[in-house]
């Protein structure tokens, strides 16, 4: 069978399974030590007792909360930029200007600031959540809103809707294929900055996430620890971005046949 | 806000007072709409008609209460109103003022729970009654998306009478709809209208539509948009004297447009014919 007729997902498992192989041959026939490169054998039985004994959870649990939090948070600032942002020209200048300000800036570069600011904590995390989706977010929150169709908004009108009403029922509805683009950005900036500043951060309150995870196992020279806290962290990736994602948008702006932003 | 729904005696359904709409645009102020007055009786079944740039949409759109008029007053039922509400409820040309995210029956239901039309245990049967009367039964839980553009117009239709408005408005609802499916759906709104005894006010450009819903035409002309002429349309109530009634009306229509300048704004889809021609 040609290799062009296998469906993608085949392929794909073919090429994954190649390069393991191709990891296992190079770290076994090296000299190096398994404290500096293990073999992906190794790894595969380090992931699974973590994942089992239950530390690769915990870890994560404690990443994914503080997220959680940042993101929600951040989304409630971007809304509320936004609403000032459609309704005054100030607004608008405001967040055009801010925006591509702040763009070039990578959030990790604000822990400094905050950590000033807010001390060594969960604060200073969030702060940097919030920093690094409220941008992102805005833009899109602030595309979805001027492109509102005005049929709909006169629809609205001729209900009689009040203003909350108006927001709720009509406005981000409407909205959905921008707001779930910007959420979905929002996400890949947030995990990537959470994880860089649980690095440079360490423990938080005596807990700590992934990215405090790899930095700890460094010391222990547990590499294949390491590993598995990285491959935690694409997992988790793959799984928001490839399912939970695409489930919403499957359920929501697919189903009526919204275009997506 | 909302009038009263209940007519007082003898009040016509809706009365445009000296109404005048104008506004400033950056080329300086522009007369959309210039001292028109006219009445529309219950259950009358009452059309727009005139070229672009006459003012009808702008008229209907301030009777609609979403433009503001400069000089003027609108009575429904006798009472005067400022601003939209759900007595006078718009039909729109574009098949995007339903809802995306809800399906048939979920954009005839919305409106029904958000205005409290009717008790909630009703909504959902109240509902399914004015989805049936525009024949969309077996699509009730389909999303607009996957409707053809008349079945759209059709659950556009349908919410509007769910909330018996005092008077429907429409403003050239059938204007994005092939030829074929224009015919049907007006065949079906004067059928709807018979049943219902809605009152309409109907906006269209096109002289051949004014001519078979209308029975009465308001005919506009633009620079400023003003009320030419209103017509009566005795073949609209005594369909045997629809053929040569109808060919006069056209044709009287296309001669009060012809004096102005419509700059061919009126399309006419059959041309009168060419022996009676008024230069």
């Amino acid at each position: 069978m040609r290799y062009q007729a296998l469906p993608g997902w085949l392929r794909k498992v073919l090429i994954l399974t190649l390069l393991a192989v191709l990891w296992e041959v190079i770290a076994r026939n090296t000299e190096n030590s398994p404290l500096v490169f293990p073999a992906f054998s190794l790894v595969v039985q380090t992931f699974v007792r973590l994942l089992l004994d239950g530390t690769l959870v915990s870890y994560a649990r404690v990443s994914l909360e503080v997220l959680l939090k940042g993101m929600v948070l951040g989304s409630l600032a971007a809304l509320l930029f936004t609403s000032v942002a459609v309704q005054f020209t100030a607004g608008r200048d405001l967040l055009e200007l801010l925006t591509s300000m702040c763009n070039p800036l990578p959030a990790i570069a604000v822990l400094p600031i905050a950590l000033l600011w807010l001390g060594l904590g969960e604060g200073s995390l969030l702060f940097v959540l919030v920093y690094s989706i409220v941008w992102p977010l805005s833009l899109n929150l602030y595309a979805g809103f001027t492109t509102v169709p005005q049929t709909l908004l006169r629809v609205g009108q001729n209900f009689g809707l009040s203003r909350p009403r108006m927001m709720s029922d009509i406005l981000i509805p409407a909205t959905a294929p921008y707001i779930l683009a910007g959420m979905r950005i929002a996400w890949a900036f947030a995990w990537r900055t959470l994880i860089a500043a649980e690095l440079v951060l360490g423990v938080v309150g005596g807990k700590g996430g992934l990215g405090w995870f790899i930095y700890q196992q460094r010391h222990f020279l547990e590499t294949a620890s390491m590993f598995c806290g990285l491959a935690t962290i694409v997992l988790i990736g793959l799984l928001v971005e490839s399912v939970i994602f695409r489930a919403i948008e499957e359920r929501t702006v697919s189903r009526w046949g919204m275009r997506t932003a | 806000m909302e009038a009263s729904n209940t007519p007082e005696l003898h009040a016509p359904a809706l009365s445009v007072i000296h109404l005048s709409v104008h506004y400033e645009t950056e080329r300086g102020k522009v007369i959309a709409v210039e001292d028109v007055s006219f009445e529309v009786n219950q259950g009358e079944k009452l059309i727009l008609l005139g070229p672009s740039g006459c003012g009808k949409s702008t008229l209907l759109k301030t009777i609609a209460g979403f433009v503001p008029p400069t000089t003027g007053q609108m009575l429904v039922n006798g009472q005067p109103v400022v601003g939209p509400g759900p007595d006078r409820v718009v039909v729109f040309q574009e098949f995007d003022q339903l809802l995306p995210w809800k399906t048939v029956l979920g954009n005839v239901e919305y409106p029904l729970r958000v205005t409290g039309k009717v008790p909630k245990s009703e909504v959902r049967a109240r509902a399914m009654e004015f989805i049936r009367l525009v024949r969309l039964e077996k699509f009730h839980d389909a999303y607009p998306h996957t409707l053809s553009g008349g079945m759209k117009q059709r659950t556009a239709i349908a919410r509007s009478l769910a909330l018996e408005p005092v008077i429907l408005l429409m403003d050239e609802p059938f204007g994005s709809l092939d030829a074929q499916t224009r015919n049907r759906l007006q065949y079906e709104l004067n059928e709807l209208w018979t049943r219902t005894g809605i009152t309409i006010v109907f906006v269209t450009h096109s002289i051949e539509e004014a001519v078979t819903l209308g029975q009465r035409i308001v005919v506009m002309t633009p620079h400023p948009g003003r009320v030419k002429k209103v017509l009566t349309n005795e073949a609209a109530l005594a369909p045997e004297l629809a053929a040569k009634r109808l060919l006069e009306l056209r044709e009287e229509i296309w001669s009060l447009l012809q004096g102005d300048d419509a700059e061919n704004g009126v399309s006419l889809n059959l041309p009168p014919s060419g022996t009676s021609m008024v230069e």
